[in-house]
């Protein structure tokens, strides 16, 4: 006897380049996926940590007369692309979602286990907030952009 | 009698009383609503005398009532707060002059309000990896001037919940921790110089947060009732659980890790379930109906993790995928802690026991 509902899977087969691939903690209290890709700017924002002018004791030899003690870097990915209007309930689930997840292996995940089985690595990666057009009647794809940003990388600090 | 749990995190599915949700959303409140009923009694009531009396029917008187307590009396019919004139010796109450509206001759309670700072005390219970109970919290919780109290347990769940995703898509359902949990209750009346033993522990019958949040007018409220499965026999029908995805249709990116996540309700337990999964061409004409799947009986009682069949060849342009039990008997070989012989299991045909939370002092049902 069945007991749930028949759950439709689409397949798509489309080659990806440039794959990013996400899963998330959706409302339902479930896992959904989504494959971006091409279409991906990854950007560095750094900021100075405490800048100083240093005592100088001999111009001949000083390097420099201000410094920083070090710097915040902090990188992000801007992806998108068009979405079927179809598929936006799940995309907004993902843009709402507090705990978003990127797969790190995409190309190893399926044999990166000790004996050579899946092990999917997984960064926990932050959705930009902003806004995000869910629906357009009459419009059956829709132009998506996001920007996750990434963990912090650490530097050097003084 | 003291104090009962009046209703529970519950939901009847589609009104039928043989459905029974006890899957909550931890992002809301889950409340047990609480009723302290101190003594059971009969009312009686002289309409010229204005005497009100209430004698105890079962049980036996452990305060110590004086003229001048405040006794709060309740019938189906009327309530109040009383001033105690004389106290019969063991079980009679007598209130006088008074202006009861509830007849006579009629049963009710009585809550005695000498019992000064009187407040419940609950204390949560997860379950851990070694399926023991294991407390997570305690609340107390003050009733009204009626008896009446709540006791939310939604914050001590959240604390237990995590959020690293550590399925390794390698069996077909797994249960994740991170998705939910079970839990349990056990709760005691308390007041100044009065503590109280706890209800018992059950230890077969659970009840669950699911890490989800749900929205206003969503049916069932917080309640997860839409995507339990339900199973009572081969003749009743049962509402079709919906599993747990914000897309109507997900999609599948061959190579990469994909899962449905669904509910794998108490009421599966011990029975065989299966896996189904159709495909379909570009036109959504059938292709193939793979074999069915048996799940891992021993993941019940906690939202699973479940693989679709991947091998997806290019004429193959989307899937349906579902659950299905035929109710036959599925004995699951659980490992049980604490025996000497590494790796020893036992063969469980039903719900498993959970171990009582150590330190004991907890009576079982």
């Amino acid at each position: 006897m069945r007991i749930t509902e028949k759950k439709k899977i689409k397949i798509d087969h489309e080659c990806k380049d440039f794959p990013i691939y996400l899963t998330w903690l959706n409302r339902f209290g479930g896992y959904s996926y989504w494959l971006f890709f091409k279409e991906h700017n990854i950007q560095t924002k750094t900021k100075s940590e405490n800048k100083y002018i240093q005592n100088i004791q001999d111009l001949e030899t000083a390097i420099s007369t201000n410094d920083i003690t070090g710097k915040e870097v902090e990188h992000s990915i801007a992806i998108g692309g068009r979405m079927k209007a179809e598929d936006m309930d799940g995309i907004t689930g993902l843009y709402e979602s507090p705990k978003v997840e990127r797969l790190m292996n995409p190309d190893t995940w399926e044999t990166d286990g000790p004996l050579g089985g899946p092990a999917p690595l997984w960064q926990r990666v932050i959705i930009k907030s902003g806004s995000l057009t869910i629906l357009k009647t009459g419009i059956d794809f829709l132009e998506v952009k996001m920007i996750l940003e990434l963990p912090f990388i650490n530097t050097q600090k003084e | 009698m003291g104090l009962t749990v009046i209703k529970y995190p519950q939901r009847e599915v589609d009104n039928n009383p043989l459905f029974v949700s006890k899957w909550a959303a931890i992002n809301h409140s889950i409340i047990f609503e609480m009723e302290r009923q101190d003594y059971p009694v009969f009312i009686f009531y002289n309409t010229l005398t204005q005497v009100l009396v209430a004698v105890i029917t079962v049980g036996t008187v452990i305060d110590s009532p004086i003229p001048g307590d405040e006794i709060y009396v309740e019938s189906s019919a009327a309530s109040g707060t009383y001033t105690l004139a004389t106290y019969g010796f063991p079980n009679v109450f007598i209130m006088e002059p008074q202006n009861w509206t509830g007849g006579t001759g009629v049963s009710g309670f009585i809550n005695l309000l000498s019992r000064k700072n009187y407040f419940i005390r609950t204390n949560v219970f997860g379950i851990n990896e070694n399926n023991q109970y294991e407390l997570i919290g305690q609340s107390r919780n003050k009733p009204d001037s009626t008896g009446r109290g709540t006791v939310d347990v939604s914050s001590f769940l959240k604390n237990i919940i995590g959020y690293e995703d550590n399925f390794q898509y390698d069996v077909l359902n797994a249960k994740d921790e991170t998705l939910g949990s079970p839990y349990n209750i056990t709760y005691s009346e308390n007041w100044q110089l009065y503590e109280g033993p706890f209800s018992g522990l059950s230890l077969t019958l659970l009840r669950w947060g699911v890490n989800s949040a749900k929205q206003i007018q969503d049916l069932y409220g917080s309640n997860m009732g839409v995507y339990v499965p339900f199973w009572i026999d081969a003749f009743t029908p049962v509402p079709f659980a919906k599993f747990l995805s914000d897309f109507e249709s997900p999609t599948y990116f061959p190579g990469f890790p994909f899962s449905l996540s669904f509910i794998y309700s108490e009421y599966l337990i011990g029975i065989k379930t299966f896996r189904h999964q159709e495909n379909f061409d570009i036109n959504g004409n059938s292709i193939i109906v793979i074999t069915p799947q048996k799940l891992n009986n021993g993941q019940a009682q906690e939202v699973n993790r479940l693989l679709i069949d991947y091998g997806f060849p290019s004429t193959h342009f989307s899937a349906e995928v579902w659950l299905e039990t035929d109710g036959v008997q599925d004995c699951v070989e659980y490992v049980t802690p604490g025996y000497v012989q590494f790796g020893y299991v036992e063969s469980i045909c039903g719900l498993p026991i959970v171990t009582p939370p150590s330190g004991g002092g907890f009576p079982t049902l």
